[in-house]
């Protein structure tokens, strides 16, 4: 009887709980019933009056693009209006009409502006987005924009957007620090939307500095509503209780370029050479002018797609290739140039002496079984340190090669931050090279070739190592000053909402050791340069203490590249100047006097 | 024949297979609707797809029919371990691209995993509390149950998939009360959870401490229980708020889109928006079949899976969708309902395990379409398009049928 009683009670115990869980469950179902209640009969109507007329629609409006400041306010890039015309594809009734009335639409000077192959193309890609406004023309002139609005009527499905686009005011100037805009390609398009809000068709920074900086600074927040519009796709309204976002324009960027500097720079360098020209603040990083030639006008890529093709077909296959940036991917040997390094390594090391004389240069060297030729064919005779970097004499500077050993040179070489990024805030950068013994036979171990020691007689003359133009303006610094090799850059601050200002936080490649006899040997040497009787006397300044060093590169392609850095004052330099010449000769003829004229525009500025 | 057949009614409660059956029919017909105007025509015969796994599904229910309780009962734990090591499989060797981890390839079958560790855990957990009732007197009762969720729980977070995971505590909650536990003890242990979602009004959450402090000084006599529920309680109430305020915007909205991917209303949640415009448009009657003008000019690319009720809604409007509620009500009720009429613990505790899951996917889901709940991508059983979901429920439902009479023949 007790067990009975027990097996009873547990029954109830079960009933009583799984009548629990139906309650509970009924409960939450009754819950969404409600939900249902509301929806399909008590708001019924407003849903199907938006469903039935197809009238909500999603609106999406741009936001303008922050704004590219020179460090002293001019504005670099900017953004204009300009009008698209759009497509939304489930209003269209007779897509067949509709294409052939569009190719009757003709611009002012009589061109039509769609052709049939592209038009399918779009209709078939709107097809499969028909409630999203796909853009059929953009960058559409006005008087296409009035014919259009005047037959929208005729156009179902048609839509006229407002856009903005970037544009450069000053053209070619700093194009390649600047960048450009294109369009989000088709593969990367479903990542770029969902990870950062990007619509079919939007611009996005493709190149330089607006790649660069594209989300945070220069991208905006795109402005979001929904819409009710009319049966020509003509917006009525937003519609209530629907969520919304508001526009927010990007903050835009003040570059540490100064424009004037800059615009003497371009001028400076003429457009039928190929090359490039870096100005930069030894003592933060700060890049003053950034140029590389052939140049390019960035206004191409963002007009309207038709244009674009076309120019862009021409850029990409110029021989001169005008799209790269010579001044951070552009790599060259830095023939003499680079005998700085040579000289610093075997000074600070203590192998050489600042008047050690070596053998005399007689206008060529022998060593081993080969003849090692100086510049100079006549000769230069006995030399110090001083006359060496002053002439140039590569007899001499094969000689401390020598004595200083390859390992200590390539230590020295990348101390100075040669054969490694600089991580100037650009998205394309080369690293170059610096060879040493052990990574010349690893990279030649399939070509057979091994270190010989007459490696080290080219090495200590520049040949054989590559560095880029921004490498060349950075190092000069590191040889005169006691602070630190700092990482140059182009951000100079971005203004926050609160109106305080972001600043670029300074950093630094690395720290230079080099003794203080080492360092006033060095600055005595660069001076010498610039001075009667050196290479680069079209460097010179009235009244300001310039160094620098010419150098030639040998190409065995062409004509020798010209070489140049300068910088001032050599006590505390605010300014390194390096400039490259493809295919120009000499450095002291060629790639002096346009650093030269960079340097006088920057020390006859009052207040500076 | 019709020994065999009487036979097999006698092995399997009828009214659960019939309500199935109907909401797989009217599973089909939707589909159908919706994807019959599809560009693509592979899209345009998906119902005949469907139509091929509900045979599939139905030659698994005769297997699960047919599988004796003693079988089921004693490979339990092997099921489980072989759950788990298909988990980390999953882990180790597939890509993480898209949500692909969860996906599971046996032959031309793809299968997710966590279908299969739902099923296990629900039978690991049955056969745990059928011999071992958790009780707050003894708080180490609880370790083994809690071990048994939390595994393949873990595994499937880091996949990560947190719909799937909330559908095993939506399990483990009403397993632990069948097993042993009192309503209040239940209202103490799932505390926590209330706490948090009270934490974002403080006067509401101070209330329901209050309410939690009387009870537990009322019906509970451990203080160390006391102290540590209302600890538990206090932190989540009062501490998580502080910490939540303290992070920053791009932090908060990294945690807002793991809990609720839609809540961007221009992404994702467009759909959402859609689909209240499709279901709202049908009003009381729908618009009828395959009249649909919102769901044919595919606004909603996952009509046909995921947002399959939004067909029935725009359709056949707050009729079909009242009647496909109640069909589903009926059919977990009538689950519910099975577990009460048993003696054995283990089956008892199998089905409430089943009936809940298959209440949470429908709540979920229908909750979703409607904007009352994130977006998921947990599918409506049975009428949702997709393998692995219909024979997946369909095998549930042959379990939680045929149990009552395996274990009486047992
Ligand atoms: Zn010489």
């Amino acid at each position: 009887m007790a067990t009975r009683n027990i097996l009873d009670d547990q029954q109830y115990a079960r009933q009583f709980k799984s009548r629990l869980f139906i309650f509970f469950w009924l409960a939450l179902f009754s819950l969404i019933l409600l939900r249902f209640v509301h929806i399909q009969i008590i708001r019924g109507s407003y849903y199907s009056r938006l469903s039935l007329e197809n009238m909500m629609r999603l609106k999406i409006n741009k936001a303008p693009r922050g704004a590219i400041y020179d460090r002293t306010g001019v504005m670099l890039a900017r953004e204009r209006p300009s009008y698209a015309i759009s497509l939304l594809y489930h209003k269209v009734d007779d897509q067949k009409k509709l294409m052939e009335t569009l190719m009757r639409i003709r611009d002012s000077e009589g061109d039509t502006i769609f052709n049939k192959r592209e038009l399918k193309d779009q209709f078939w890609r709107a097809r499969r987005r028909s409630f999203e406004p796909i853009k059929l023309a953009d960058d559409v002139p006005l008087d296409v924009v009035t014919v259009v609005e005047e037959h929208i009527t005729d156009l179902p499905g048609i839509i006229v957007e407002n856009e903005s686009r970037r544009e450069y005011p000053f053209g070619t100037l700093a194009c390649h620090a600047l960048g450009y805009m294109g369009e989000i390609s088709e593969n990367d398009f479903d990542s770029m939307r969902t990870n950062f809000d990007y619509q079919y068709g939007d611009q996005v920074g493709v190149f330089g500095l607006e790649k660069q900086y594209e989300s945070g600074y220069l991208r905006g927040v795109d402005g979001k509503e929904y819409v009710m519009v009319n049966a020509f796709g003509r917006e009525i309204r937003a519609i209530e209780d629907m969520p919304s976002r508001k526009v927010k324009k990007g903050r835009g960027i003040y570059l540490t370029i100064d424009y004037t500097l800059q615009k003497v720079a371009e001028e400076a360098f003429p457009d039928s050479l190929c090359g490039a020209v870096v100005a930069l603040n030894p003592e933060n990083g700060d890049i003053l002018a950034m140029v590389s030639s052939p140049r390019f006008d960035p206004n191409i890529f963002t007009q309207s797609s038709k244009n674009r093709s076309r120019h862009w077909r021409r850029l990409l296959f110029d021989p001169k290739k005008p799209l790269n940036n010579r001044a951070t991917t552009g790599l060259y040997p830095p023939g003499s140039t680079f005998k700085l390094v040579t000289a610093a390594a075997g000074l600070n090391e203590n192998i050489i002496d600042v008047h050690e004389t070596f053998k005399p240069c007689f206008g060529s060297f022998q060593f081993g079984s080969r003849t090692y030729k100086c510049w100079q064919p006549k000769g230069h005779g006995a030399l110090s340190l001083i006359n060496g970097v002053q002439k140039s004499c590569d007899v001499y500077f094969y000689q401390v090669g020598l004595k200083t050993g390859i390992d200590y040179i390539a230590q020295y070489a990348h101390m100075f931050g040669f054969g490694q990024k600089t991580g100037v805030d650009l998205p394309e950068e080369s690293a170059g090279e610096i060879l040493d013994e052990r990574t010349y036979n690893e990279k030649f171990k399939d070509r057979g070739w091994i270190w010989t020691k007459g490696q080290i007689l080219n090495s200590a003359i520049g040949q054989g190592q590559v560095v880029s133009p921004i490498q060349l303006a950075n190092y000069p610094g590191a040889l005169v000053k006691e602070t630190a090799l700092f990482k140059p850059h182009l951000f100079l601050y971005s203004p926050r909402t609160n109106g305080a200002r972001e600043t670029w936080k300074a950093d630094t490649l690395g720290y230079i050791d080099l003794k203080d006899e080492t360092r006033m040997i060095l600055i005595q040497a660069l001076r010498a340069v610039i001075e009667p009787g050196g290479t680069g006397g079209y460097a010179r300044v009235d009244s300001v203490d310039i160094g620098g060093k010419t150098g030639t590169a040998q190409n065995p392609q062409g004509n020798d590249h010209a070489l140049f850095f300068a910088l001032g004052p050599l006590k505390k330099p605010t300014i390194a100047v390096a400039v490259v010449v493809e295919n120009a000769g000499h450095g002291g003829s060629v790639a002096a006097p346009i650093a030269g004229k960079i340097l006088r525009t920057y020390f006859n500025k009052p207040g500076r | 024949m019709e020994h065999r057949l009487s036979s097999l009614n006698r092995r399997v409660d009828p009214i659960a297979l019939i309500l199935m059956f109907i909401l797989i029919i009217i599973g089909i017909i939707l589909i159908y609707s919706a994807t019959h105007l599809a560009d693509n025509p592979a899209m345009q015969t998906l119902y005949k797809t469907q139509l091929i796994w509900t045979l599939v599904g139905v030659v698994c229910i005769y297997i699960v029919v047919l599988v004796p309780f003693r079988f089921i009962y004693d490979f339990t734990y092997v099921f489980y371990a072989l759950s788990l090591c298909i988990l980390v499989m999953v882990l180790i060797t597939g890509s993480s691209a898209a949500g692909a981890t969860r996906w599971f390839a046996i032959g031309p079958i793809k299968l997710q995993p966590s279908e299969f560790a739902k099923l296990a855990v629900i039978l690991a957990l049955a056969r745990h509390l059928s011999s071992h009732p958790v009780s707050f007197q003894n708080i180490s009762s609880f370790v083994v149950p809690l071990a048994i969720l939390l595994f393949p729980m873990a595994l499937i977070v880091k996949q990560p998939d947190l719909s799937t995971s909330l559908v095993f505590c939506a399990v483990f909650i009403p397993m632990i009360y069948w097993g042993g536990l009192s309503v209040l003890e239940l209202f103490f242990f799932v505390s926590p959870v209330l706490s948090l979602v009270f934490a974002f009004n403080i006067y509401l959450w101070a209330g329901f401490f209050i309410l939690l402090f009387f009870l537990l000084v009322k019906f509970s006599r451990n203080i160390i229980h006391i102290s540590s529920i209302l600890t538990i309680n206090f932190l989540i109430g009062i501490v998580l708020p502080i910490v939540w305020n303290r992070l920053h915007d791009y932090q908060k909205s990294r945690i807002v889109s793991f809990i609720d991917p839609t809540n961007d209303p221009f992404g994702a949640g467009y759909q959402v928006i859609q689909s209240k415009v499709a279901i709202g448009s049908g009003k009381i009657l729908g618009k009828g079949f395959l009249k649909a003008t919102q769901t044919s000019l595919s606004f909603l690319p996952e009509q046909h899976t995921d947002f399959i009720f939004s067909v029935l809604g725009e359709q056949f409007g707050f009729l079909g969708t009242f009647f496909v509620l109640l069909l589903f009500s009926v059919l977990i009720a009538r689950l519910f309902s099975l577990a009460s009429e048993n003696k054995n613990r283990f089956s008892n505790l199998v089905m409430v395990g089943i009936s809940s899951q298959l209440a949470f996917h429908v709540l979920i889901n229908i909750s979703m379409t409607v904007g009352m709940m994130p977006v998921t991508g947990l599918p409506l059983p049975f009428l949702s398009y997709g393998g692995s979901s219909l024979i997946s429920s369909m095998i549930l439902i042959g379990l939680a049928a045929s149990l009552r009479k395996k274990s009486e023949d047992y």
